[in-house]
């Protein structure tokens, strides 16, 4: 399994595999929805014509962008068309993870709500030509009236001029904290959003603060993906290192660092995880980086543990021996003979913890040691109201976490199939 | 036989040390001063002090302001270090014995009264018993699942079953429990309670219905615990199986004419069981950790809920006496796990 060979036989796995490539199409997709979450919901408009009759308009939504965010949706772009056409993606690849780690957390520029609606309303700018994005709200751009309100397809949800539900049972929930009942107030519709009642208005519904789930959901991709891909590689790289350590030089470093893997392993993780998360600093991390990397810190001896083993058979392997023998020091042996072949298993395991590292990201947002409000997480979604009559707040960002680990796992079969070794031998399907 | 388990433990002192280490360091790591924490405790200080005094007292109290090492070697124990401690170390002797080695973790921040390790144990009545019900059960239905799915695979039932576990396998612990809760609950089907352990009245109920009563109460949150579980484990067991059926040993017992039901008990499966008592062990941890989350959401007064607890109230008592016996569980577990493999395969207790 020479380097470069390593990316194109999991892609060949992948392609073999119709769920796989489904799951991976997916990912794709969700990734999509992450980078380009500022062009998707927005509560500014992409462009608007000046009232004044002069001809000028403004771009209102580029503005906004930060450079982070051009440059991700840049990197995104250009990656696509490196998957599609080019060679040597992995650089463009490895360049995009980096990029999207950063991105975690959206700039301090966009998190506040625009004035663009009403400046369109007031007649500032022609209302004819505001262009707005597919869904004309912001994530943190909140309508009190509209609190807790049911998706908009449903019969349930409509609501008269007054501001009242026009159908059905449901009574406006008590706040779960003050639990004051909000007293009926009419919705206003501002400039580019749909209709009151239209079933395109809060697909998904809205949160206690009347903000659009849909929208939050589209920036609750970056989190709770940016999680699990940082987590993932942190834990990958602590773990080889810890692990081809305790491997290749044996003696007392291997004792000291096997015991150190017995110790973090018999921990239940959740609970070291807690402790950790409490005391980072949100100051100091962003804490969807924090949590990553505690995530890392408490994963890495199942990595560390299958790097050791793959090291140890390898250590004195034919190849090796040979190398040393012609005069590479130890560290080169190691470096550029033994782990290129010891990478598969953890590679795989690797693959596995994304998937993991979402899941436990959404378990600590249940729990209140998340993101920070109003950056939405799904998980942190999923967690804004315990209250069983609001279920579109629990059920759809719990789907988009499900969906998402279950196509990590099924690609991680596929890489599992093209890179494990003791696969290699077993016949085809043996698990 | 002997020597292996002498040796085994034997290696578990330093990890024991290791453990203690760890949990130290994390929870002092955490940030918030719990002397703050006090002025809503007012009956554990004396009233002439004022607000500083009493926070400063509270902390020689509880060593916080001493030297790391002290501290570590307060919480190990067996002797107490503080002020009205071991005379040995310039205590008073009110309170000579503390810490992990005499199983006496303290008492609250909050609540100075309450002994914490009493508390624990009061509180272990609902976690140990949820999470063994919990494994036991993924076990029992993980097993047939994972032989009907090796044996009759590509079957359609194999792969409904297949893609639900797998749906089950990437689902967030907490979520299942409020779906769970929805369509159970009073707001869908109304069959089931969701919150606590008995119900309000259940005390004035004869034995019987009492435990029907907590019976009713423990449904969902042993559903919350056991799915993911028997997802993960069913699969292993299927992939156990489907590499047992394909070994060699297996097809030496077919072409002796054995009957396929007696081939796959007596053969593949009894061969498949063994690396499941190690699984048993990981998913342990795993379990204690779910506690945590399964306990928040129906709201249920176990210990990963105390430690939750104990994490908001900053109290460093609680912090590190669940979050060291939540180790030592998970040790005793695999250390178990380790000697019942060694008993059951030989390669292992002679090499």
């Amino acid at each position: 399994m020479a380097d470069g060979r390593v990316l194109a036989r999991v892609a060949a796995s992948i392609r073999a595999r119709p769920v796989a490539r489904a799951a991976a199409l997916l990912l794709l997709f969700f990734y999509s929805l992450a980078v380009l979450a500022p062009l998707i919901a927005n509560d500014r408009p992409y462009f608007v014509r000046d009232a004044s009759g002069a001809g000028g308009g403004r771009w209102p939504l580029f503005e906004s962008l930060s450079r982070l965010d051009v440059f991700l949706i840049l990197l995104w772009f250009l990656t696509l068309a490196a998957l599609l056409f080019g060679r040597r993606r992995w650089i463009l690849g490895v360049a995009l993870l980096v990029a999207l780690v950063f991105g975690a957390a959206p700039g301090r520029a966009t998190l506040a709500p625009s004035d663009w609606k009403e400046r369109i309303a007031a007649g500032e700018f022609e209302a004819q030509s505001a262009v707005f994005p597919p869904i004309a709200f912001g994530f943190a751009e909140t309508n009190l009236a509209e609190s807790y309100r049911p998706p908009t397809w449903l019969d349930s949800a409509e609501i008269s001029d007054a501001g009242a539900y026009v159908r059905g049972p449901r009574a406006p929930v008590p706040d779960p904290v003050t639990g004051v009942v909000p007293a009926p107030s009419p919705v206003p519709v501002r400039a580019g959003e749909p209709a009151r009642n239209s079933p395109w208005r809060h697909p998904l519904g809205a949160d206690s603060l009347g903000r659009d789930v849909l929208a939050r959901l589209v920036y609750g991709a970056r989190v709770s993906l940016a999680v699990g891909l940082l987590s993932a590689a942190a834990l990958f790289a602590l773990g080889v290192l810890v692990g081809a350590a305790a491997g290749y030089f044996g003696g007392w470093i291997d004792l000291l660092l096997s015991r150190g893997i017995e110790v973090v392993l018999c921990f239940p993780a959740f609970f070291l995880v807690l402790l950790v998360l409490a005391s980072a600093d949100p100051r100091v991390l962003p804490p969807a980086v924090s949590i990553a990397f505690v995530i890392a810190l408490v994963g890495w001896p199942s990595v560390a543990r299958l790097v050791r083993a793959e090291v140890l058979r390898l250590r004195d392997a034919d190849f090796v021996v040979a190398a040393r023998a012609l005069g590479a020091s130890p560290l080169r042996a190691l470096v550029a003979h033994v782990l290129p072949n010891a990478l598969g298993p953890a590679i795989v395991a690797a693959f596995f913890a994304v998937g993991g590292g979402a899941l436990v990201e959404a378990a600590l947002s249940y729990l209140g040691f998340g993101v920070q409000v109003p950056i939405p997480s799904w998980g942190s979604l999923a967690s804004e109201s315990h209250h069983a009559g609001h279920w579109w707040l629990q059920l759809f960002p719990g789907l988009a976490i499900l969906v998402s680990v279950a196509g990590y796992n099924l690609v991680g079969e596929a890489v599992r199939e093209a890179l494990d070794p003791r696969l290699a031998s077993r016949p085809e399907g043996a698990r | 036989m002997l020597r292996y388990l002498t040796r085994r433990i034997a290696w578990m002192i330093p990890t024991f040390l290791g453990i203690t280490l760890l949990v130290f360091a994390a929870a002092r790591a955490t940030p918030g001063d719990a002397a703050l924490m006090v002025s809503s405790a007012p009956e554990s200080a004396d009233p002439s002090l004022g607000a500083a005094a009493q926070r400063a007292q509270f902390r020689a109290e509880h060593l916080l302001d001493a030297p790391l090492w002290k501290q570590y070697l307060h919480f190990l124990g067996p002797w107490d270090l503080s002020p009205r401690g071991h005379p040995r170390f310039g205590g008073s002797g009110a309170h000579p014995w503390h810490g992990l080695l005499a199983f006496d973790f303290g008492n609250e921040y909050g609540r100075p009264t309450v002994p914490v390790a009493e508390e624990i144990a009061r509180r272990l009545e609902v976690t140990v018993p949820l999470a063994l019900v919990s494994m036991l059960l993924a076990f029992a239905i993980a097993i047939p699942i994972g032989v009907l799915s090796a044996t009759r695979r590509g079957s359609f039932l194999e792969r409904a079953t297949a893609f639900m576990l797998y749906a089950l396998h990437a689902t967030p612990t907490f979520w299942l429990g409020l779906m769970l809760v929805l369509v159970f609950g009073a707001a869908g089907l109304g069959w089931l309670p969701v919150v606590g352990l008995h119900d309000q009245d259940a005390t004035a109920l004869a034995p019987a219905d009492r435990f029907l009563d907590l019976a009713r109460h423990a449904i969902l949150p042993v559903a919350t615990l056991t799915l993911p579980t028997l997802a993960y484990l069913s699969r292993q067991v299927k992939g156990e199986m489907v590499e047992a059926l394909e070994s060699g040993y297996v097809r030496a017992a077919r072409a002796r004419g054995l009957p396929e039901g007696a081939v796959v008990r007596g053969h593949a499966l009894r061969n498949s069981l063994l690396p499941l008592i190690t699984l048993a062990a990981s998913i342990l941890p795993a379990a204690i950790g779910g506690s945590i989350i399964v306990e928040t959401v129906f709201a249920l007064p176990g210990m990963g809920r105390y430690a939750y607890e104990g994490l908001l109230a900053r109290d460093l008592n609680i912090v590190l006496a669940t979050t060291t016996v939540s180790a030592w569980i998970t040790f005793a577990a695999i250390l178990l796990a380790d000697l019942a493999y060694a008993i059951a395969d030989p390669r292992i207790r002679h090499g």
